[in-house]
């Protein structure tokens, strides 16, 4: 019995001695002339040192960011997820199926990883615990998205680049709320994500409602918070003027056309059911939010267009 | 005896009758109770002008949303409620619901390779038919497994039965794994949820329910010799391996039709007929009658809270039956002494 034991007692006498040495490592170097601290999108002061040569992005949408703001041949790893550009689908896949694999991250010897608030909290604690540099970075309204390209190109040292990005999108979505502000209305919008398991809406405070309010709609689920699911008598209830349907929904508008209670709803009847066309232009807070901003205006107001 | 049972299963049916009304006329959209039984009213063929105009919104949400709706719940209520009668007799074993034989993964399995296939040849029915195919499927195996000599031991069953179920949720995840992007919710969905009900399903469900119910009440007095034993229900001139795989089939049959359009609605196929065995005793003549307006009615109540409960929204039907049925069954376990009587 005593040998059979002597394994794990030996584990837990090796986690117990790394415990005060992995100590030693774990505070942040102090700045020096080649090193400077910046704050990140959660409020954490990162010391990063220059110059940043290796990244790895662990959001698809902080790589669509990197390689428009010039910093796409500095990228080392990516995620499964990443096809936009086309090149950043070569990338080494640090995360796949939603799931970090450490020892590569280590092994590609990262001097920033990017990170967002799709990533969970477990995974950044875990790689900032191996001493890597991890810059959070997010955006959860639209009007939010140009001061996280701009951030990001602050962190890798692209701000010349990042700016001129950031200004143009907040640019196209100055110019759409101009022209939404020109219609007579802001029609009622149903924005169904996904119908897997229930009816999934964009809420209150998600960038999903925040996109149909800056193309000059009105959510009609703006009074439930979040990313939820809603009943369908609350969608009967509601009965939407537009129909927006996530690329994956099953339901399309051959059926909603002869299916009740969607056949009585004013979107159906009117041929205003629109289906999102990449789910990446409307997901995704980086560059090409403008367009995703541009499709969602043409379908709340084709009269506009 | 036999009055008092008859008492029991005409109390119960009136408490489903209640329940059924209750559930129509009240849910996530606050209504006019009168308006609401005039839409209903008017919905049967030849009486639509009857009692006045009613306002469109009103006929939308009662008949063609919850209508639908109450009438899935029951339907798959009672399959379950019975399915768990017939399982547990079957394997005269109190723990046994009619999932033990890998229907429910068997159904996971189905719906994800279809999903991952791409599979849409039958429209909204596609995901369904998978569903079902998937959970008869894993019957059989478990059936083909279990079979020692000809002989079919209710040991050997629910050990393949849990062999063959942690199988097919490894192979049902593996799937979702491989492909995260499109079936996460395929977790959602394992919760159980009558959210897309229709006509369309209510009309698979309800037959499949009436007619394989009518069947398994049918092979009643071979499910009460089961109680007994192999030896003793063979003495009784009861042909025990047939009679169990018999059984066993229909059970298939009514949890994949269920667990095909409402996913996996835990705890009602064990407690129904625990309940119903407290009231009406253990002989299946009367056990699957009340298991099945028992279940019905549970189902609808608790389909009735999940979408009423939270405003604008609605949670998945599955996390009630657990969190209401638990206590409750635990409030019968430690109230009544006759637990586990079987005979």
């Amino acid at each position: 019995m005593p040998t059979r034991r002597a394994p794990a007692v030996l584990a837990l006498l090796l986690v117990v001695a790394a415990g005060p040495l992995a100590g030693c490592f774990s505070p942040p170097p102090p700045p020096t002339p080649d090193s400077f601290v910046l704050t990140d999108g959660q409020g954490t002061n990162v010391t990063l040192r220059t110059p940043i040569a290796r990244i790895i992005s662990l959001t698809p949408s902080h790589t669509e960011v990197l390689f428009a703001i010039g910093a796409g041949s500095r990228v080392v790893g990516g995620t499964d997820f990443d096809n936009y550009p086309p090149e950043a689908a070569n990338l080494t896949h640090v995360l796949t199926n939603l799931q970090v694999n450490v020892e590569r991250t280590v092994s590609l010897d990262p001097d920033i990883i990017l990170v967002s608030s799709l990533n969970n909290a477990a995974d950044i604690t875990r790689l900032r615990g191996l001493n890597l540099t991890v810059f959070y970075a997010d955006a959860s309204l639209v009007g939010d998205v140009p001061a996280m390209i701009k951030l990001i190109g602050r962190a890798v040292g692209e701000v010349a680049n990042a700016t001129r990005v950031a200004d143009e999108l907040t640019a196209a979505i100055a110019a759409t709320s101009a022209k939404v502000e020109t219609a007579a209305a802001r029609p009622r919008t149903f924005y169904l994500l996904d119908d897997f398991g229930a009816w999934w809406t964009a809420g209150n405070g998600t960038r999903g409602d925040d996109l149909i309010s800056v193309a000059g709609g009105t959510n009609v689920f703006s009074n439930v918070s979040g990313w939820s699911s809603v009943s369908l008598e609350a969608v009967a209830a509601s009965d939407p003027e537009v129909i927006v349907l996530g690329l994956y929904v099953s339901l399309d508008a051959a059926t909603m056309n002869s299916t009740s209670p969607w056949s009585s709803m004013a979107a159906v009847q009117n041929g205003r059911v629109y289906r999102v066309p990449d789910a990446d232009i409307v997901d995704r807070p980086g560059p090409r939010l403008a367009e995703g901003l541009a499709w969602m205006t043409a379908a709340i107001h084709p009269e506009l267009a | 005896m036999g009055f008092r049972r008859r008492l029991v299963l005409a109390g119960l049916a009136a408490l489903l009758l209640a329940s059924l009304v209750l559930a129509t006329l009240v849910g996530n959209i606050p209504l006019d109770w009168g308006q609401a039984m005039l839409a209903i009213v008017q919905s049967f063929p030849g009486l639509s002008g009857v009692g006045g105009p009613v306002e469109p919104l009103v006929r939308t949400i009662t008949v063609d949303i919850r209508l639908p709706r109450v009438a899935l719940a029951l339907a798959v209520g009672a399959a379950l409620g019975i399915g768990g009668a017939a399982m547990q007799g079957l394997l005269r074993n109190p723990l046994a619901d009619p999932y033990i034989f890998g229907v429910s993964s068997g159904a996971a399995v189905g719906s994800a390779a279809a999903a991952a296939a791409g599979f849409a040849a039958l429209g909204a029915m596609s995901y369904p038919a998978a569903a079902f195919v998937g959970a008869l499927a894993a019957t059989f195996l478990v059936y083909q497994v279990a079979r020692v000599g000809g002989r079919l031991p209710v040991e050997s069953m629910l050990l393949a039965g849990i062999a063959i179920g942690s199988l097919l949720a490894a192979v049902a995840s593996f799937i979702v794994y491989l492909d995260a992007r499109r079936h996460v919710n395929l977790i959602f969905w394992l919760l159980g949820s009558f959210h897309t009900a229709s006509w369309e399903q209510v009309a698979v469900v309800a037959p499949l329910t009436l007619l394989v119910g009518g069947l398994l009440l049918l092979e009643s007095r071979r499910l009460n010799a089961l109680l007994f034993g192999d030896e003793t229900a063979l003495s009784l001139g009861v042909s025990t391996d047939r009679a169990k795989a018999v059984v066993l089939f229909f059970v298939a049959l009514l949890t994949a039709g269920a667990v095909a359009f409402a996913g996996i609605i835990g705890f009602v196929g064990v407690i129904v007929p625990h309940t119903m065995r407290l009231l009406v005793g253990p002989d299946h003549r009367y056990l699957i009658p009340a298991s099945g307006l028992f279940g019905g009615w549970l189902l609808v109540t608790c389909d009735l809270i999940a979408r009423s409960a939270i405003p604008m929204s609605e949670m998945p039907v599955g996390i009630l039956t657990a969190f209401l049925g638990a206590p409750f069954f635990v409030y019968l376990l430690r109230r009544s002494r006759r637990v586990g009587s079987w005979g």
